[in-house]
């Protein structure tokens, strides 16, 4: 007798794409807001720092 | 002014400064001992004596205990060092990074086993454990778990003191690699002091003596990366 | 220090269509396993979680865990900041596939088991895989100076990888020392081909959507430095 617990596939299913999908939407807006400051950042920068990265 | 020491010389002598700054004060000792003493009374009282026997309590109750005893050694162990840069002193002597590391994994251990040295005897005495011969391979399997203890905590501690939250910071990173540890130390003691075969204990054990190799060796190879040159 | 070889990250966003890719793949595969897939007879539908519960779980631990601390090892030996980078996207990425596999393996071992959870090797090495990556994020959390960060993510991270197998090994012998309940060994012997061939691009789908998480991450993180480093000149 085939067990009928489809309940529990759909619910795996279902938090395995809100856990994926949450993350992929945290990458997306994270990537943004830096984005974001670095081009405030960039825009403000001071004519004289010519000077490459970390240096 | 002679040679610089060798490596164990050198951890030799940061040990013995080590313990000798604990031993002025003794608060942390001190503190640490009461800890694992009251420890082993609540957990008494936590349980159902009646549903559990005490004897059967107490592998468990003790190595717990060890544990978090241990992490408060282990938190006062760079402590000292952060606060007026005293590690400064020590870098610039001429003795080898690893030798630091020895020389407080030595200190931590020397703190641990005294820790170890007490509690033990008060958990045989607070859980009527029976008298016996398993009570001696209990100091070997002590010995065992402290080394494993010390060698991961002394590390971390190093890492953990430099940072904004080490009191939380050290457990987090040692509790998982105390893990393997308790269950070498807990479930051989187990079976020792049921009476039963060292055969039933030796795979728990060689758990324990592989996991102190790998980590013995893998932290003295790691600290140096944990120095800022 | 950011080599001048690798060109900066710009303000701009750049079109990345291998997270498109990969997001429309594992829709597929869903599609596919669910409403294309026969249903195992002895498990049930339930059986079919198996295809993001393993598969989740080889990626988190042998792609993205073996990557961090690859990564770590290579960092401390070759100084690149770059291997930190990686390092730190690998964990967070697998800290997310680690999450689903907790998650959808109790919904799995409830139907096949009767229990939410068993301390199996496999399940616990898991937990402790999840445990070990929070602390990793934690500590990284807690370090400020760039350098010594990605020193001590690196020496944890070499030591995390070092732990996993003794977990692994110390809860096998618990189990087979101590009497377990029977249970019901999960997966058929062999698998028909129809549920093969879901198998396998479930397993591709994750694999491409590990990638695309991880180069996201991964611009991320030069992103994040390169900021401080602006922030810095400007000061």
């Amino acid at each position: 007798m085939t067990p009928d617990n489809g309940g529990f596939a759909t619910a795996a299913y279902v938090l395995a794409a809100l856990v994926y999908g949450a993350y992929v939407v945290s990458l997306k807006l994270r990537e943004r807001r830096l984005r974001e400051r670095l081009s405030r950042l960039e825009s403000t920068a001071r004519p004289a720092s010519n000077r490459p990265a970390g240096a | 002014m002679g040679e610089a020491p060798g490596t164990l010389a050198a951890s030799w002598i940061v040990a013995r400064k080590d313990l000798a700054i604990e031993f002025r004060t003794r608060t942390a000792f001190l503190s640490a001992l009461v800890f694992a003493l009251l420890g082993v009374t609540i957990f008494y009282f936590a349980w159902d004596a009646t549903a559990v026997a005490a004897a059967d309590l107490a592998p468990g109750v003790l190595w717990v205990i060890f544990t978090f005893a241990g992490l408060l050694g282990l938190q006062r162990s760079f402590g000292s060092e952060l606060a007026d840069r005293a590690i400064d002193g020590l870098l610039g002597a001429p003795i080898s990074r690893e030798a630091i590391y020895l020389g407080k994994a030595l200190a931590n251990l020397v703190f641990v086993s005294g820790i170890l040295a007490v509690t033990i005897p008060a958990v045989v005495l607070f859980y009527n454990l029976p008298f016996g011969p398993g009570i001696g391979a209990l100091a070997g399997i002590a010995a065992l778990a402290a080394v494993g203890l010390v060698a991961v905590g002394t590390l971390f501690s190093a890492m953990a003191v430099n940072t904004r939250m080490a009191e939380l910071l050290l457990p987090m990173l040692s509790l998982p690699f105390f893990v393997p540890i308790v269950m070498g130390a807990a479930q051989s003691s187990a079976r020792l002091m049921a009476g039963r075969p060292i055969a039933e204990a030796w795979p728990w054990l060689r758990i324990l003596v592989a996991f102190d190799i790998v980590f013995v060796t893998a932290c003295t190879l790691a600290f140096p990366y944990t120095l800022d040159e | 220090m950011t080599s001048a070889s690798e060109p900066l990250p710009t303000a701009r966003p750049r079109r990345d269509p291998l997270l498109g890719v990969a997001i429309v793949a594992v829709a597929l595969v869903y599609v596919r396993a669910l409403a294309f897939t026969p249903i195992e007879a002895r498990q049930g539908a339930a059986q079919k979680i198996l295809y993001i519960h393993a598969t989740s779980a080889f990626i988190a631990l042998y792609v993205a865990f073996a990557l961090m601390a690859i990564a770590s090892i290579l960092y401390l030996w070759l100084k690149d900041e770059k291997l930190d980078r990686v390092a730190e996207s690998a964990a967070e990425v697998g800290l997310a596939f680690t999450t689903v596999v907790l998650l959808t393996g109790p919904l799995w071992g409830k139907t096949i088991w009767g229990a939410w959870w068993t301390w199996d090797a496999r399940l616990t090495s898991t937990l402790f895989l999840w445990f070990l990556i929070v602390a990793y994020s934690l500590l990284r959390g807690a370090v400020e100076d760039r350098g010594r960060r990605a020193r001590y993510s690196a020496v944890l991270g070499i030591l995390a990888a070092l732990l996993v197998p003794f977990i692994h090994l110390s809860v096998y012998l618990f189990r087979t020392l101590h009497p377990m309940p029977i249970l019901l060994k999960p997966s058929a012997p062999s698998m028909p081909a129809e549920m093969q061939v879901t198998f396998f691009s479930a397993f591709f789908a994750f694999l491409l959507l590990f990638a695309a998480l991880l180069r996201t991450r991964y611009r991320i993180a030069t992103l994040r430095d390169l900021v401080a480093i602006r922030e810095q000149e400007h000061a």
